[in-house]
């Protein structure tokens, strides 16, 4: 049998001659000109919440100390690139769907679900009632966020879940809707976009088949010119067929027109922009290796069946750091400006060898052992932790160690304008439940953690852990950030999906500028 | 404390002092088995359809549209309810295997390569699972397919297009691809489409620079181009000025992704363009040609496979110390089984026979396991096989729907029960109960002591959880007699006898059945089984799964056809193929 593997290629499929000065080129080029660093948008994301009163730092403001779950990120350098926010909750948004795979539509979306998906198992699995914060932000700054060719990028690092659900799977839902029928009757879903598995595919979304240092920008902007005829081809075909075609089929049409245009205005990016991988800093194309993927069964590994007999941490590093790094080469040559990294879903099958507690050559799986644990014992005192709880902690930490890892890259590496990429990136590094137990903050449980890296140059005064009113809205956020972007509230009201309610945003969360 | 194990995973014991929770897996029977606090019969009446065939995924998915405003009757009346909404003028985009499909035709069956889409894991409805939209994501993986075909004329010129290797001119390059347009696009061009095409040509070529380069490219963009990406159904009104009838070509490529789920052969296109698929009879002779042949066979037994979900198999995971026996050679044999009893049953039997016939194939691997002997002195290959009256029949006792619709180390029930509810009867499944009932949830799953027997018969006499789990549990307390790998068994295993008894919601026809095989004598003889079979391959065949209702009349007029004709599944497919649904479409009012 055939098995399933979609091999990308993309329409750069020309190299040539090494032009490793193009970079250095166009970047004194911009600072004659007096371009500045781009805005940029990066969402990370770790499942499954926190064992609260370890990822609690000590004191408040500038004078506290780093919790222990969190000491990875000022282990890395990133104190003063860093705030930590205490007091969020998702609570007050709901709607159906499982504690994850809600708590992941939520998160993104910041509003309510109402259907859920048919055909799977267990029917938890709901559809977005809105668009992602990154989309709705490109579509609403299409000169800043949305200037770069690739309008954006999504990444995940291992695709396996319990039951089919997509949502625990999929942070990014587009401005675009369609008529959907869920368990719960007719409506609409934004569509979810889906992440890119593997990092060769990313590599290929962002650079084609280009070898590193051996880019002939002659022979590729000839080929970017000939799909771009070909994309013209396409659109004039299209203006016919929507001449003949009757009225109810505009959506359909309007559809393919917007997808065309998006594929040809990511060509006239690419026209004006360098995409050496090696000047953007890729040295190699990555191998061509991907972590798990889900096969679209029932995992029901729970109750006692938590082991597993490989230990998967070693590739899912792997296939982290590439991703990382072709975001990080992304963002360098202004290929995008919009990107997010997800690790794995909230029901994931992660197995981590010795992470548990006395054991140094046991293996679990992550998400199966969050089953095992109770709010009690998530909440017992250090001494009284169990080993399950030890373990959370310990994948707490190593997601926590490899992203501090990813946001102290950014920090050094600098863009085509000589600027360092954080300085100009917002990245919030987040999570769909507060615990183990599936509760997204109070009044159900404690706080959603979060953490907001970099946008210096966005009005963002890091060094801080601050502490909210408790149940302060998660959105709000969301509306710093778009708030950092130039986008206000009313803006905001203006442009959400049918769902939103302003009931959900309290404002701006303003000591985040302070 | 769990018994040990020879497993190779490391089992875990229960660490003393904590409350855990329950497998996720009986979430599933949990979240499937309390409810919401409304009552159950207003989601008979859901007219929502299901994104993925009626047997996909893993347990429990059994959900399809929903009745129409009323439970099934149990076939005893005529009534049916007035036609639905005709379906109207519009664009039907090619699933990406319909895709590969047409490309292979065009090019030859290997230039996709592993780009093309896995067949093992085909979905009932592509369409919807994918989406029916031409998104920036489904344009996307379109032009990198059309990429991986269009550069293999690079190395293969000359062969493929006719044109000399060396020097190749326009003259020939432009010929070859207003043919090669002619074909993708499956009807001949108009003036418009040749001015556009040879324009392309153009373009490209004046940009590369070379015939060939020229020649790859403007393949890129017939291969991309909508007329390729959609079949249109727009149609002519004729004298009634609110239906149009689709033309030939139209009617070709509708039939042809229906029945080969790929583009019309070299008879359909002449017929089309003779004039031959206008009517009726033109049409039909065309179908009684197309159902003679293996490709069309082929395909839809594998629509079928699809629709029972087989693909669930591939790494259905058991507890290997609870079932040793459950190996990969025995699930492989498991899924031959059943695909071979499709390809016997579907072309050879009648439609009934799906759910009554004792005959099957086995080979020795699943002979062993199923307790048989396998009817040749030696040998490996899958052979017929009759098995004796009371041990299985129909492919609701198949290991494969057994093993996908049970748990890693029970039976469930309620996966077993949904997934009847959906395939076999029509009958839409109830949402997951809300967050407010999982304490009652969590409490019964927490006792292991209890059967699935007596599981059920907590929910069916609990409320809210009656309310639903009267209307499905019945279909799986039919089956409790195999267990979780389809094993036969008559005791749990704390010794009490298993009774297989169910009462039938009135869906089914009401009434009580002592076992499996009581209840699929019921549904076929009462009609359900084939009325429902009727709407989904309707909902198949016209790629809307929104459109039809057991209960709808147009369903009830192509039922009665095939009834009168021979009441099997090739039958079904012709009475669907000739109807005026495949022909004609209602043309909306404009403003």
């Amino acid at each position: 049998m055939t098995s399933y593997r979609f091999s990308r290629r993309s329409f750069m499929s020309l190299i040539g001659a090494s032009a490793g000065l193009y970079a250095l080129l166009r970047n004194v080029e911009a600072q004659a000109e007096g371009a500045t660093s781009p805005q940029r948008f990066l969402i990370t994301h770790h499942p499954v919440g926190t064992i609260y009163n370890a990822w609690l730092c000590g004191g408040s403001g500038a004078t506290f100390t780093y919790s222990e779950l969190l000491k990875p990120f000022e282990d890395a350098g990133l104190r003063g690139d860093a705030t930590i926010l205490d007091g969020l909750s998702m609570a007050s948004i709901d709607g159906p769907g499982g504690g994850h795979e809600k708590g992941t539509v939520i998160m993104t979306t910041g509003t309510p679900t109402k259907l859920t998906r048919t055909g799977q198992t267990e029917q938890d699995d709901p559809m977005a009632d809105g668009p992602s914060i990154d989309q709705l932000l490109l579509s609403m700054l299409p000169k800043t966020l949305g200037a770069a060719p690739i309008q954006s990028l999504q990444t995940l690092c291992d695709d396996r879940i319990d039951h089919q659900e997509i949502s625990c799977r999929c942070l990014t839902y587009s401005m675009m809707r369609r008529d959907v029928v869920g368990v719960q009757g007719s409506g609409q879903e934004n569509i979810p976009i889906r992440p890119i598995l593997k990092p060769l595919d990313l590599y290929t979304r962002v650079f084609g088949s280009m070898m590193p240092g051996t880019v002939d920008p002659e022979a590729v902007a000839k080929n970017l010119k000939a799909k771009r005829s070909v994309l013209d081809f396409s659109l004039r075909e299209l203006a016919r067929l929507r001449t003949l075609a009757p009225a109810s089929q505009k959506a359909v049409i309007d559809a393919h027109e917007q997808a065309i245009r998006d594929m040809e205005n990511e060509i006239q990016g690419l026209l004006a922009t360098n995409h050496d991988p090696q000047s953007c800093g890729v040295a190699s194309v990555p191998p061509d290796i991907i972590g798990g993927v889900d096969d679209n069964k029932d995992h029901d590994n729970y109750g006692g069946k938590e082991g597993a007999t490989t230990a998967d941490d070693p590739l899912h590093l792997q296939i982290g750091q590439l991703h990382q790094s072709i975001i990080t080469a992304a963002f360098r040559c202004d290929l995008t400006r919009v990107a997010n990294f997800q690790w794995s879903p909230g029901t994931n099958h992660i197995a981590f060898k010795g992470l548990m507690p006395g054991e140094a050559n046991t293996i679990y799986q992550h998400h199966p052992i969050s089953h095992a644990v109770a709010a009690g014992d998530i909440e017992a005192s250090a001494a009284a932790r169990n080993k399950d709880v030890t373990f959370l902690m310990n994948v707490e930490k190593w997601y926590n160690t490899h992203t501090a890892e990813f946001i102290a890259k950014l920090k050094t590496v600098t863009d085509v304008y000589g600027n360092p990429l954080l300085d100009n990136t917002i990245v919030p590094y987040i999570t769909e439940v507060a615990r183990a137990t599936h509760d997204r903050g109070p009044p159900d449980g404690p706080p959603i953690p979060v953490m907001l890296f970099g946008g210096k140059n966005l009005g963002f005064k890091h060094g801080k852990f601050l502490r909210l009113s408790t149940g302060r809205p998660h959105n709000d956020l969301w509306l710093s950030i778009a708030q950092a972007f130039g986008v206000t509230l009313d803006q905001l009201k203006g442009q959400r999906g049918p769902a939103f309610d302003p009931k959900t945003y309290s404002g701006a969360i303003g000591e985040l500028f302070t | 404390m769990r018994r040990a194990s020879t497993s190779a995973l490391t089992n875990r014991p229960t660490a003393p002092g904590s409350v855990r929770w329950a497998q996720r897996a009986s979430l599933v029977l949990a979240a499937s088995s309390t409810l919401a606090v409304f009552g159950c019969t207003s989601l008979i009446q859901g007219t929502g359809y299901d994104n993925n065939s009626p047997g996909s995924g893993g347990s429990g998915a059994g959900s399809t549209t929903g009745n129409g405003g009323s439970t099934s009757n149990g076939g005893q009346s005529n009534d049916c309810d007035a036609p639905s909404k005709p379906i109207g003028q519009r664009l039907v985009r090619l699933t990406f295997e319909q895709y590969d499909n047409s490309i292979a035709q065009l090019l030859g069956p290997t230039v996709l390569g592993t780009s093309a889409e896995d067949p093992r894991r085909r979905e009932f409805q592509a369409l919807f699972v994918e989406g029916d939209l031409i998104n920036t994501q489904i344009f996307q993986k379109t032009v990198q397919l059309g990429e991986t075909a269009s550069n293999t004329m690079t190395a293969g010129f000359p062969t493929i297009t006719g044109c000399p290797a060396a020097n190749p001119d326009d003259a020939c390059a432009t010929k070859f691809i207003l043919h090669f347009a002619e074909q993708a696009y499956r009807r001949p061009l108009t003036t418009d489409e040749q001015t556009s095409l040879t324009q392309l040509y153009t373009d490209t070529k004046g940009i590369l620079g070379t015939v060939q380069d020229a020649v790859r490219e403007t393949t890129l963009g017939v291969l991309t181009a909508p007329e390729v990406l959609y079949r249109t159904e727009f149609g002519k009104a004729g004298a009634d000025p609110k239906k149009a009838t689709l033309d030939g070509y139209e009617v070709a490529s509708s039939l042809s992704y229906f029945l080969l789920n790929a583009p019309p052969d070299a008879g359909l296109l002449a017929a089309a363009a003779a004039g031959k698929l206008t009517d009726a009879d033109g049409i039909g002779k065309e179908v009684d040609r197309l159902l003679a042949l293996d490709s069309v066979k082929q395909n839809l037994t594998a629509v079928m496979v699809a629709y029972y979900g087989l693909k669930g198999l591939d790494g259905t995971i058991k507890d290997p110390g609870l079932f040793p026996d459950y190996t990969v050679g025995v699930r492989n044999s498991m899924y031959n089984e059943t695909e071979l009893f499709l390809q016997d049953t579907l072309w050879k039997g009648k439609l009934d026979d799906l759910m009554t016939s004792r005959k099957t194939y086995v080979n020795d691997t699943l002979a062993k396991f199923y307790g048989v002997t396998y009817p040749a002195a030696s040998g490996t290959d899958f052979l017929p096989f009759e098995f004796p009256v009371g041990q299985r029949a129909g492919i609701l006792t198949h290991g494969s729907i057994l093993s996908v619709h049970a748990r890693t180390n029970t039976t469930s029930v309620v996966s077993r029960g949904l997934f009847i509810n959906g395939a076999v009867l029509c009958v839409q499944s109830p949402p997951p109960p809300p967050s407010s009932v999982q304490a009652q949830v969590q409490a019964q799953l927490a006792d292991m002591t209890a059967t699935e027997r007596d599981k059920a018969h907590y929910r069916d006499t609990t409320k809210p959880c009656n309310s639903c789990h009267v209307g499905f549990d019945p279909y799986g307390l039919v089956l409790e007699n195999y267990d979780s790998i389809g094993r036969i068994r008559s005791m749990y295993s704390n010794g009490v006898a298993i009774d297989t008894t169910g009462v039938l919601p009135p869906g089914a026809g009401g009434g009580t059945v002592p076992d499996v095989t009581g209840f699929v004598n019921q549904v076929t003889q009462n009609e359900v089984f084939s009325k429902c079979m009727t709407s989904n391959v309707m909902k198949y065949a016209l790629a809307d799964a929104s459109y039809v209702d057991a209960q709808d009349c147009n369903v009830k007029n192509i039922h009665d056809g095939f009834q009168a004709t021979g009441k099997s599944f090739p039958e079904l497919i012709r009475q669907i193929a000739v109807s005026s649904l495949i022909s004609t479409r209602a043309i909306e009012s404009t403003p």
